[in-house]
């Protein structure tokens, strides 16, 4: 579904409003530190959340210990993903001279450079601190840097390390989690999904357990709850959707073809930000609701 | 090379037992039963959490063999929350289910 959206939004902005390859640059870098910001804010939102959930079951626990509390998302991982945004910014930084005539020569030199170092770091964190995926799209891409010949078309270049790129973005996709084939969301979706449902089983047990009056008010405290939880899957997908865009970008460029990234970028940028808007007024009505149950 | 495939298979077969319980209780209408439902879901629940953070980490064969005994017993409990009439057989059957559970992120939550 998500995939589908991304691939339109591609298919309808290709040849409007285009510009050169080396201006649709700069807003694929914003959309990779937007990417950045979302990830920090969306992985907060579910340490947040998951945490809720290990205090009302450590209420149910004979004793209280740190066992029962840890971040779903570590302190580090979060370092890392930021980490890893940072390196494609990088990237797309280069790439920006690349693509430029007057600044090409300086590049090239840059570009090996970079390649490097990229090789060297992840090489150390794979399997450590990154999903694996992420770590060896990295590698990859460091290594297909360093061998870059000088004089070579640009679009050559992007489209040589364009498969490395995208094993990037689709493992980090990858790690937010889509539907399998039978319907169920696995990652951090599938988490927190399954969170929700733990939240809203708190509802039914109550409605058993009220009389009638109390019914209808836990009935309609059920049903937002449900609502929530649907948007903050629709909000853990947008982030989804902005990584598998930034992708798609890098595909157009290295296929040659003048996207407007800026448009792609905004898209999704928009998109997001209304679901936060609506994860947060949802929130607000609970609170005011009274919340719980 | 995509997420952990062991670690990623026991997240999902606890995320489905999860959801097996949860259509137990959407079927429960008696609130004491309802309620100890809900206190095995929050067990899972639990072990869905540190599965979900172990996603991405390396295991060793050892850990993936016990996994794979773990996967075993989650589909014979997914089965049996189905078809158990007492709650006290599905309680107890969710408990053995864990004790397996517990082992192998223990063992997989030490390479981190």
């Amino acid at each position: 579904m998500t995939a589908l959206f991304v691939a339109l939004c591609v298919a309808s902005l290709v040849g409007c409003t285009a510009g050169s390859s080396a201006e649709a640059i700069p807003p694929l870098r914003q959309g990779v530190v937007t990417a950045n910001q979302q990830s920090q804010t969306a992985f907060a939102d579910v340490n947040a959340m998951l945490r809720e959930q290990q205090l009302d079951r450590v209420v149910n626990q004979p004793t209280l210990s740190e066992d029962a509390f840890f971040s779903a998302i570590a302190a580090e991982e979060l370092a890392v993903w930021h980490r890893a945004f940072a390196s494609i910014e990088v990237y797309f930084g280069k790439l920006e001279m690349l693509l430029s005539p007057d600044r090409r020569t300086e590049v090239e030199g840059e570009l090996r450079t970079l390649g490097t170092d990229l090789e060297q770091r992840y090489a150390v964190a794979r399997g450590e601190e990154l999903p694996p995926g992420i770590a060896a799209g990295f590698v990859k891409l460091g290594g297909l840097l360093v061998q870059l010949k000088a004089g070579q078309d640009a679009v050559v270049i992007i489209r040589k390390v364009n498969p490395a790129v995208q094993d990037i973005f689709l493992s980090m996709a990858e790690a937010i989690g889509t539907r399998d084939a039978e319907g169920n969301l696995e990652g951090v979706r599938g988490t927190v999904w399954t969170a929700w449902t733990q939240q809203l089983g708190t509802f039914q047990v109550a409605f058993l357990n009220a009389d009638s009056a109390q019914k209808r008010r836990i009935a309609e405290q059920y049903l937002e709850m449900l609502g929530e939880r649907e948007a903050h899957d629709r909000a853990l997908a947008s982030f989804r959707a902005s990584i598998l865009a930034l992708g798609a970008a890098h595909d157009q460029l290295a296929q040659g073809d003048r996207v407007s990234a800026a448009g792609l970028i905004r898209i999704v940028q928009e998109e997001y930000k209304g679901l936060r808007d609506e994860i947060a007024a949802m929130k607000a009505a609970r609170e005011a609701a009274g919340g719980g149950q | 090379m995509p997420a952990n495939s062991e670690i990623k298979k026991l997240h999902k077969q606890l995320m489905k037992t999860h959801r097996q319980l949860s259509r137990r209780l959407d079927q429960t209408s008696d609130a004491d039963e309802a309620g100890r439902i809900l206190r095995e879901m929050e067990e899972v629940n639990f072990r869905v959490m540190m599965a979900g953070r172990l996603l991405f980490k390396e295991t060793t064969a050892a850990i993936d063999a016990q996994i794979a005994k773990v996967l075993e017993a989650g589909a014979e409990l997914d089965s049996a929350i189905k078809e158990l009439e007492r709650i006290k057989d599905i309680v107890k059957g969710v408990g053995r289910f864990l004790t397996l559970v517990d082992k192998a992120l223990d063992a997989a939550k030490l390479l981190i």
